[in-house]
């Protein structure tokens, strides 16, 4: 009896309908035995790119030796015996939407390796390359909405910039990068608005005249992920409420200002933007966050030179509460969960430009919405900010915690290309203080 | 079963080759070992390791001769012991580190005997050691309970006789048999024999203490004892690891059972007959040969980089010379167009970048290689300027390259992958768990580099050092995986003759390996610049006559190309037979080859008549300084400068892709163009038909079929609105045009 070998196109549809019946069913808002208490339907990543410090952040070593303290000091927050950096006001008023996992370690301090750990919840390995998990998600949610399922904003060149989103997924499921910043003046989506005098008219003729020409080529059988690709693309372009969501002109100024003028406060509105419009999935990448030198100036104060001199923490303290409180009045907190990390944290010495190097061994991520008990501090460092000194939680883990999260199945199965069986996330168990 | 000689294993399997139904417990048991060895693809939850067996460590123990480098560490390895998830990761587990996969002996044993004053080993009470109370469940562990009985009293009799690590012997051979079997139908079991031959004379059958690990789960299964199952059909590999060795075990079975009878015209050269004997092998029947137009079209993209022009496609099409393909590879082969474009392949091989802001110097090194190109020179000779250039970048350009790189690690990771299509990446930090690769080979190949200074004036200043990471010293230069260099020589010198030597087993096989996947569509090796022990080719005897041939051809390029592109293999339809397996690795049809973003764009170019403008250069390949690329092309993904690109990376068109092809102006301007093709043919008034059948000649070297054209006339000039009738059939062509640039007939060379 011939065996028929099965092809990519094969797998994927397998990986898909596993998918659909062991992880999807609450995202597609059906009933679902095992994921009860499942309230995310999107989740939005800001990525600090880089790697942010844990010291001048969510782990401020107060009582520390200068070296290690840093240049600045900490705060009580809104929930009595946890402090955050000074630098955190606004996040420290509201720190009962927030969880702070403080006890995160991995052992990759290289940008790309860090990133592609913490993005994917697997260490990297030149046997295979793993899907970032809003690659994942967009793969179990593929075909829904005119609005892609994976957006970043305004791009994922992450960690240096060689990390593939997709991995072994289809290219169907890299993530639509806007390309532009939305906090320029006059931001619009790259290649988003039609070339002069091709109207929707000629958009439809031209996909049909392709698919005329295709359709010649089918007999042989010739695999083409551009096809997802240019389907995908053809529905953004011409649908209306897809253009909508990618236009920050709807917002008043006051809902502008409230996010902040940098880069990393109008992702974070064009973020919500997306998620009210039923993207699961939007990535928020702020870079800079590779503070080897001058925490003063990088962190807090920002180049006086700049027209809005502000530092990445206080952006960040800014877009991220502004984002909480947003979604918080829009009714949309429980179901989007909110992450806030990057690939690793830095030594818990000042080097001598008083800067931070790389240091993966402990650092800390915070996570808000989509149903997360917050007001809590999740593991802890030790006294320098070292090591875990309590609850080791892998971003293996914490890759684990997202999924849970957001109702997929860390068990679910995926396949590669060849047909080998992957789970989505293998190494890794779901923090039970966040998951519930 | 090979005979085997030295003295006899001590166990031999009474089972021959069978078949049966594959049993449950097997298919779980197999899954566990692999997620306990190999732990970066499939990492159970925090330490899960294996009990294990060891009849054979039994044997040897029954010596008095326990050796700690051949029988103790590969009894680590079984348990899972220093995979990567547990004591071998690189900060340990629990305070305990053991190198990764065993690969470094020397500091396992230091690490169990001497590490905090040897408190892991008791030696009055030697069961009593951490080293074994842990692993066997008298003292909590957090991998659990992973050593058998056996294999502890094996470990305690070793402390019992004073733990040392008196390196009795080593491993020189690893024997596996079969090292490759075909299957007749699946599922088919088949067992594996393993043998260890050492130092001192002895052989040992290491079966049950080998690690076995599929690189497919769902193709292939091997269990504890080595019992492997095929359990697809196609071609599957295994990697089987013994202490510091690993090595495959391939196994192959049909698609279909019939006999595959192959037509006179599927040999053309020796290039057919291992790809045909493996058609065979998988009862696969290949597709016939292309027609002369598709094959006019494929080989002038894969020599010059072009379309053909619709003269040359009907000059060939109505030649009635018997041997007119040979004579069009030899006349390509001959044209300047293949100089230029294949000097565009060899600098995004070689990864030609400007250094920082220095044009000049990245002018200077593709002036070099077009005239090396151009004069046919030998790829050895280029490969030893490559290592051994030095001066002035602006007139010397070979040394250039020594610019592209902040530090000699760079520049070794570079020439291994560049010039041998091997990964010394991983050996960095660790011996290499997936080959041969060691840490002195990796720092030591750093070390041939140090000196260089890589100013515009790139010069050997003798000094500098690469500190090894593992002793802290400097690192010796050293040949990868052969010998240390004495301080008496230049060690690019020593480098240069050994990569170079006919012997060298890496040098031609990653050259033709790379010229073959440029022409066929996919590396024999894949990825092309990943050879190594556990990546097997996909037809081991193509690759090595391929080599050969190289070599003994003065390593030059035509003759290469010239004979891979007179196979039958070449020569196959990209049509697959009717109800075909889908094959995507054994060339049974010639696999469609995504145009890259240059030549893409340089034929967007030729169609619509409209050229480029490259910072003032009008072809994209011939373009050196690829950030313009970058910018100009990045919605068809060009090859970023400094970047290693492969035929996958180009096909990778997202959505920003397409939506720039759609709205932006790569497309659109030229389609518009009131100078291009298309309005000249409509300011001539041509008819549709005449347009259709033109632009198709340009794209596709064909003219349409007759339902096509009717087609196009129909949806161009059929008119619901005589007002606009003249605006709206423009636009209508205009979007065929479009199309047509879009279409995958177009994009892909088939």
């Amino acid at each position: 009896m011939p065996h028929r070998r099965l092809g990519r196109r094969d797998f994927l549809q397998v990986g898909g309908l596993a998918a659909l019946g062991l992880g999807l069913g609450s995202i597609c808002g059906r009933a679902n035995a095992t994921a009860s208490a499942t309230r995310a339907k999107s989740c939005i990543l800001i990525w600090l790119d880089g790697g942010p410090s844990h010291l001048e952040t969510l782990d401020p070593k107060p009582h520390a030796t200068n070296e290690v303290r840093g240049p600045f000091g900490a705060i009580a927050t809104s929930v009595a015996g946890i402090e955050i950096s000074e630098l955190m006001p606004l996040t420290a008023a509201s720190i009962e939407h927030t969880a702070i996992v403080r006890s995160m370690t991995s052992p990759l301090g290289e940008h790309n390796f860090g990133t592609h750990y913490l993005m994917t919840g697997y260490k990297p390995t030149p046997a295979l390359n793993y899907p970032a998990i809003g690659s994942v998600v967009s793969h179990l949610h593929r075909g829904v909405g005119e609005i892609p399922s994976h957006v970043a904003i305004p791009d994922l060149r992450v960690g240096g910039g060689k990390f593939v989103a997709p991995g072994y997924l289809s290219t169907s499921v890299a993530p639509f990068e806007v390309g532009g910043d939305p906090a320029t003046a006059g931001f619009r989506v790259r290649d988003l608005d039609p070339f002069p005098g091709i109207v929707d008219e000629r958009l439809a003729r031209r996909r049909s005249y392709l698919q005329q020409l295709n359709g010649v080529q089918a007999a042989a059988e010739v695999i083409q992920p551009a096809d997802a690709a240019f389907e995908q693309a053809y529905r953004l372009m011409t649908s209306p409420a897809a253009k909508r969501a990618f236009d920050l002109a709807d917002e008043s100024d006051a809902t502008k200002r409230r996010y902040g003028g940098k880069s990393i406060g109008q992702c974070c509105l064009l973020a919500r933007r997306l998620v009210e419009a039923g993207v699961p999935f939007v990535t928020v990448n702020n870079r800079g966050w590779d503070t080897h030198n001058d925490l003063v100036t990088r962190l807090k104060e920002g180049y006086s030179g700049a027209k809005d001199p502000v530092g990445l923490v206080p952006s960040l303290d800014l877009a991220y509460s502004a984002l909480i409180s947003d979604l918080s009045e829009r009714g949309l907190l429980d179901e989007t969960l909110v992450v806030v990390m990057g690939e690793f944290g830095r030594t818990p010495k000042l080097n001598t430009q008083a800067g931070r190097d790389h240091w993966p061994r402990v650092f800390s991520v915070m996570l808000a919405g989509g149903g997360v008990p917050g007001g809590q501090v999740i593991g802890a460092s030790d006294e320098q900010g070292e090591s875990p000194a309590d609850r080791p939680v892998t971003p293996a883990d914490m890759a684990a915690t997202i999924y849970k999260l957001l109702g997929i199945d860390p068990a679910t199965t995926l396949y590669t290309s060849d047909g080998r069986p992957v789970r989505v996330s293998s190494e890794g168990e779901p923090i039970s203080e966040l998951v519930g | 079963m090979m005979p085997l000689g030295g003295p006899k294993p001590m166990r031999r399997r009474a089972s021959p080759i069978y078949s049966q139904p594959l049993r449950g417990n097997e298919v779980i048991r197999s899954s566990i070992i692999m997620m306990a060895i190999y732990p970066f693809v499939l990492r159970p939850l925090r330490c899960v390791c294996v009990l294990i067996g060891c009849g054979s460590l039994l044997a040897a123990a029954s010596d008095g001769a326990v050796d700690f480098d051949t029988d103790i560490v590969p009894l680590l390895s079984k348990a899972g012991c220093n995979a990567a998830s547990c004591h071998g990761s690189t900060a340990g587990q629990g305070g305990f580190r053991l190198s990764l996969f065993g690969g470094d002996p020397e500091f396992d044993y230091r690490s169990i005997a001497h590490e905090f004053a040897g408190r892991r080993l008791n030696h009055v009470n030697p069961p009593q050691s951490l080293l074994l109370a842990k692993p066997t469940g008298r003292l909590e562990h957090g991998g659990g309970e992973v050593l058998s009985a056996d294999a502890a009293r094996v470990i305690a009799e070793w402390i019992e006789a004073g733990a040392k690590r008196s390196q009795l012997r080593k491993l020189d051979r690893l024997v596996v048999t079969p090292t490759t079997f075909a299957a007749k139908g699946v599922p088919t079991s088949f067992p594996l024999e393993v043998v260890a031959h050492f130092s001192d004379g002895t052989t040992r059958d290491v079966t049950d203490t080998a690690l076995y690990v599929s690189q497919n789960d769902a193709a292939l299964d091997v269990d504890l004892s080595g019992l492997v199952t095929v359990k697809l059909a196609g071609q599957h590999t295994a990697t089987v690891r013994f202490a510091d060795r690993v090595t495959t075990v391939g196994a192959t079975s049909p698609f279909s059972p019939a006999g595959v009878s192959h037509p006179k015209s599927a040999r053309q050269n020796w290039i057919d007959d291992p790809i045909n004997a493996k058609l065979v092998a998988l009862g696969l029947t290949p597709a016939g040969a292309c027609r002369d137009a598709e094959f006019v079209r494929r080989v002038s993209l894969d020599l010059t980089g072009r379309l053909p022009s619709p003269e040359r496609v009907a000059r060939f099409v109505t030649n009635v010379d018997q041997s007119k393909r040979t004579k069009l590879v030899d006349e390509l082969l001959a044209s300047d167009e293949f100089t230029s474009y294949w000097t565009h392949l060899l600098a995004t091989q070689l990864r030609v970048q400007k250094p920082a802001t220095d044009a000049r110097a990245a002018e200077a090194m593709d002036d070099w290689l077009r005239a090396e190109v151009a004069g046919d020179a030998r790829w050895d000779e280029i490969a030893r300027s490559l290592i051994l250039s030095e001066g002035d970048t602006h007139a010397n350009g070979a040394a250039t390259v020594h610019r592209f790189f902040a530090t000699a690690r760079d520049e070794a990771e570079y020439m291994s992958e560049v010039l041998m299509g091997v990964r010394l990446r991983c050996a960095n930090c660790h011996n290499h768990p997936l080959d041969r690769w060691t840490q002195d080979d990796y720092h030591g190949l750093a070390a041939v580099f140090v000196g260089l200074e890589r100013g515009q004036v790139v010069r050997d200043t003798g000094r500098g050092e690469i500190t090894h990471p593992r002793t802290g010293a400097a690192a010796l230069a050293r040949i990868p995986g052969e010998r240390f260099l004495t301080e008496s020589n230049d060690p690019r010198d020593e480098f240069a003759d050994w990569l170079v030597a006919p012997e060298n087993p890496y040098f031609a096989h990653a050259m033709s390996g790379r010229v073959w996947e440029s022409l066929m569509g996919r590396g024999l090796v894949s990825p092309v610049d990943d050879v190594r022990a556990t990546n097997p080719p996909s037809h081991p005897e193509l690759l090595d006559r391929l080599a050969d041939s190289f070599a003994a051809g003065d390593y030059k390029l035509r003759p290469l190309i010239r004979e891979i592109c007179n196979s039958a293999a070449y020569h196959r339809s990209s049509t697959p037979l009717e109800g075909a397996p889908n094959d995507d690795r054994f060339y049974s049809h010639a696999l469609a080859k995504p145009l890259s973003a240059e030549v893409l764009a340089d034929a967007i170019g030729d169609v619509t008549g409209v050229t480029g403008d490259y910072a003032g250069v009008s072809r994209a390949i011939d373009v050196v300084d690829r950030t313009v690329l970058a910018r100009q092309l990045a919605a068809l993904g060009p090859c970023l400068p400094g970047e290693a690109c492969s035929v996958d990376a180009v096909s990778q068109r997202g959505i920003a892709s397409q939506l720039h092809l759609m709205n932006g102006g790569l497309i659109n301007a030229k389609i518009g163009d009131s100078n291009g093709r298309l309005h000249l043919l409509i300011d001539l008034d041509q008819s549709t038909a005449d347009i259709v059948t033109e632009f198709y000649l340009l794209a596709l070297s064909r003219p349409p079929t007759d339902a096509e054209l009717t087609g196009w006339i129909e949806a161009i000039d059929s008119q619901d609105d005589l007002q606009g009738a003249r605006r709206t059939r423009v636009a209508r062509r205009e979007d065929f045009l479009w199309a047509l640039l879009n279409c995958h007939e177009f994009t892909t060379n088939n």
